[in-house]
């Protein structure tokens, strides 16, 4: 287990470089000049070759990647190129409104999911079951942008229970209120994510339900509860938190729509405004501390996995 | 471990792992899915009408709990953010909107009726030569650290601007300057190379925001002499002021403003009408009906400089020809495509928008008239057909370049739209003028200028043109100067350089009760110093 976690440790670092460089490619052959998006439009030319000098923009890819990984490496994730703040302090603010959201969102779902797919492989053949299999392919269907705009229309304005836009300038100083402001777009979010899930959640039931050994311990005296705690839920764990990982990972980048439907300050509309005005570094470490995030989900996955089920422990 | 069970026995399991491989691929798929499949969404939503209307203060809950009266921090919800705060360097009209007027203010302004007055200086006195500006400064001005405003702070703020290695956007509105002294504590002395009528204006303007001289980190913070101090700068959610209790002027009677900036124009309607913010900037059009069935909010409509222009790149084959670019603007119905945008513009004739002071109706010189526009194709050599590139910005709603093409389509010209990111606009178009058509609004007051240099990104070189923009330049009374740029309007309309599409309309709502705020966006800034609270 060790050596394993080593590897893949090992494994997580060698990604990360690799993915630096394609991060930096990426951004640098985008179309779109960097210097000009800084200048603005009344710049004389001989200010844009000004702004392209300061923002060391003149210099060689070769330079330009040292320059930046080496930062990195040190701790310095660099300052943005508009505002000068630094990017560190920035990511901590947007995390700070993302991940809590992300990871909201997450164990509402889980809350809400698993007893429903249990619920949905028992009672498959009957009418509540398939009824509630159709009710997540609607929640799958229904776009996260209509959900979020109808939560706003029915809590917030309708019957003005919860805010709707955005988040406390003081973050979470006053956490009520900070919490209060997540809680609509948490919502929206675990709409769409339990209903993936559930049905997750019910066909690696099924699956499970179908078992022998299932069968056996139900012979062996087990009642039908008994069996799935015991036996069942334990087997079914292993493609959910798959897909839970997957989830998570996926939402962090990919909260955006809800970041704006709800005006929140979180990393997706900072990255979509940055791409926009072409903040490049600020762009690079950004992608570099969310891809270094989304390895560290796989590979807290993979612990996870195996320490659920012992034959990948011993699988090479 | 999670779950206490029995340990399974490996034999019974062999033939589970490639059923786990399988749903571990299908869960691969669709979980994937659900994390990207709100992205469509971002594009669905029109990217409001574009440049720097509004700022508005939004959902963030500064000061506690509001109160009535002189404590009472007002929200201004806005749709364009500053990039950076360093007035000096930041080109964007976002930043004038937050900044000027409240946190810095400028030499001299204009008044309602576009009339430039005295600012932080008196009205310069002009040599008979139109060589030498005296401007002396008030007595009695403080920044908003409590340090006294001297020719020290004023001098080095017009360096920062007019100087040889100047960052500002505005550096090109100075280059008649040849040299800026302080003659005395009060007194700054502004030397010119040739008489330049425009120099009084740009003092109305950014080139002329004063600035603490030991001021410090200008990019993230902001000390002017303005009725608000600056207290917090959230990006990506609020730009924070609060009352300047020692300001030398009439001091505002609410305590403070919030600029709060929402990325999505549904996101700003929201705000206004669940109560978030109590004035909204920069409306959507296709939004308004909402706010206006709302009985807690009035809606204004202002005008603007905003002048929605299609551009033409004059050195294309077929574009060089006039007969083809008026036979363009002849054939597009301008009045359908202000219908397109729910009626809220104005029919724009020529590149002086009404709040100019050479202003002068120009609709007449290119009617709508696509039988007219035929015949100058066809004389043009394009009787059986033209096709051009439209590139557009993708902040612009797409229906308007749709429409156009549908317009051109009709006298023969086929359009291909190609929607581009506007960074990318700003390299392929702007920069390097890449394209045949395009669509930007230009929204400063008083940029006819931009028609005499024939390296902007039309490529519109008219000696003619040129020439009565210089005479105007160099006049020494404004009367002079309106004149020539009225002949060069007429000029510049009669050659169509660029269609005119319409004059952009400023759509703001505010709770009922609060009053005092700009109902017009033709300086592109926010003076909330008179904004006021009843009830």
């Amino acid at each position: 287990m060790i050596w394993f976690s080593v590897r893949r440790l090992a494994l997580l670092i060698v990604s990360l470089a690799v993915a630096s460089v394609v991060i930096f490619l990426l951004l640098h052959l985008l179309p779109g000049d960097a210097a000009q998006v800084a200048a603005g439009t009344q710049a004389s030319p001989a200010q844009v070759e000004q702004a392209r000098h300061d923002l060391g923009l003149d210099k060689s890819f070769v330079h330009q990647y040292a320059s930046w990984v080496g930062g990195v490496v040190h701790g310095d994730l660099g300052s943005s190129v508009l505002s000068g703040v630094s990017v560190s302090d920035q990511l901590n603010k947007k995390l700070g409104v993302t991940v809590p959201l992300v990871l909201g969102s997450t164990t509402l779902s889980i809350l809400v999911a698993v007893p429903l797919g249990i619920f949905a492989s028992i009672r498959h053949r009957r009418v509540d079951g398939v009824a509630l299999s159709a009710l997540t392919q609607l929640g799958i269907a229904l776009p996260t942008l209509f959900v979020g705009l109808m939560l706003i229309v029915i809590f917030g304005v309708h019957w003005e229970l919860l805010p709707t836009q955005g988040f406390p300038s003081s973050g979470w100083r006053d956490r009520s209120e900070a919490a209060r402001s997540l809680v609509l777009p948490v919502v929206t979010l675990a709409i769409a994510q339990a209903a993936v899930l559930t049905r997750f959640v019910r066909s690696a039931m099924l699956d499970v339900l179908h078992q022998e050994y299932i069968r056996t311990a139900r012979a062996k005296g087990l009642t039908r509860l008994q069996a799935i705690t015991r036996h069942g839920i334990r087997n079914a764990a292993l493609p959910i938190v798959s897909v839970l990982g997957v989830q998570v990972a996926g939402l962090l980048a990919g909260v955006v729509v809800i970041e704006r439907v709800f005006s929140l300050p979180g990393i997706g509309q900072m990255l979509l405004k940055d791409v926009g005005n072409r903040d490049i570094v600020k762009v690079e470490s950004t992608l570099l501390v969310i891809t270094a995030i989304v390895l560290l989900i796989g590979f807290l996955v993979d612990v996870a996995l195996r320490l659920i089920d012992p034959r990948l422990r011993s699988a090479r | 471990m999670l779950f206490s069970t029995v340990p399974a026995r490996r034999t019974r399991w062999k033939w589970v792992a490639p059923a786990i491989a399988g749903v571990l691929v299908l869960a691969a798929c669709s979980s994937s899915k659900a994390g990207i499949n709100t992205s469509p969404g971002t594009s669905g939503v029109p990217a409001s009408s574009v440049a720097d209307t509004g700022s508005s203060t939004g959902p963030d809950s500064t000061g506690g709990t509001p109160a009535t009266g002189s404590d009472r921090i007002i929200r201004v919800g806005a749709v364009l953010e500053p990039t950076s705060l360093d007035i000096l360097t930041t080109a964007g009209a976002a930043l004038d909107q937050a900044l000027l007027d409240n946190v810095y203010e400028t030499l001299l302004k204009t008044d309602d009726s576009g009339d430039i007055i005295a600012g932080l200086a008196d009205m310069p006195k002009i040599s008979a030569d139109g060589l030498t500006y005296t401007l002396t400064i008030k007595s009695g001005v403080t920044f908003s650290d409590g340090h006294p405003l001297t020719s020290a702070d004023v001098l080095w703020s017009l360096q920062q601007v007019t100087g040889p290695d100047s960052k500002s956007p505005k550096a090109t509105s100075f280059k008649s300057v040849t040299a800026v002294d302080a003659t005395d504590q009060k007194t700054i002395v502004i030397t010119l190379s040739v008489a330049d009528s425009g120099v009084e204006y740009a003092l109305t303007q950014r080139g002329g925001a004063v600035v603490e001289k030991d001021a410090t980190d200008l990019k993230a913070n902001a000390l002017g002499t303005g009725p608000f101090k600056f207290k917090s700068w959230n990006q990506g959610t609020s730009l924070d002021f609060v009352r300047n209790d020692s300001y030398w002027g009439p001091k505002p009677t609410i305590g403070g403003v919030s600029f709060v900036y929402f990325t999505d124009a549904n996101a700003l309607v929201n705000a206004a009408t669940s109560g978030d913010i109590d004035i909204a900037t920069g409306i959507n059009t296709d939004l308004v009906e909402i706010l206006k069935s709302d009985s807690k909010l009035v809606v204004n409509t202002g005008t603007t400089t905003g002048k929605y222009t299609l551009g033409f790149n004059n050195t294309r084959k077929a574009l060089a020809d006039q007969r083809v670019r008026l036979a363009i603007r002849e054939a597009i119905d301008h009045t359908g495509l202000i219908a397109l945008n729910n009626g809220y513009g104005t029919l724009l004739g020529g590149p002086v928008p009404p709040s100019d002071p050479w202003y002068e109706d120009l609709t007449s010189v290119a009617p709508h008239d696509p039988a007219h526009a035929k015949q100058l194709l066809s004389d043009a050599g394009y009787a059986s057909g033209l096709t051009l590139d439209l590139v557009v910005p993708n902040i612009y709603p797409t229906n308007m370049s749709e429409f156009i093409a549908s317009e051109l389509k009709k006298v023969g010209v086929t359009v291909n739209v190609k929607p581009v990111e506007f960074s990318v606009w700003l390299d392929q178009v702007y920069k390097q003028a890449d394209y045949d058509m395009t669509i930007v609004d230009h929204v400063e007051a008083r940029d006819i200028a931009n028609f005499a240099n024939p390296d902007y990104y039309w490529r519109y070189n008219s000696k003619v043109v040129q020439d009565l923009i210089g005479k105007a330049q160099a006049a020494t009374t404004q009367d002079a100067a309106s004149g020539f740029y009225k002949q060069a309007a007429r000029q510049i309309s009669e050659d169509s350089p660029v269609d005119w599409l319409f004059l952009a309309a400023d759509v703001t709502a505010a709770k009922t009760g609060v009053t005092g705020y700009p109902l017009n966006n033709t300086q592109s800034r926010f003076d909330a110093s008179r904004i006021t609270v009843s009830g």
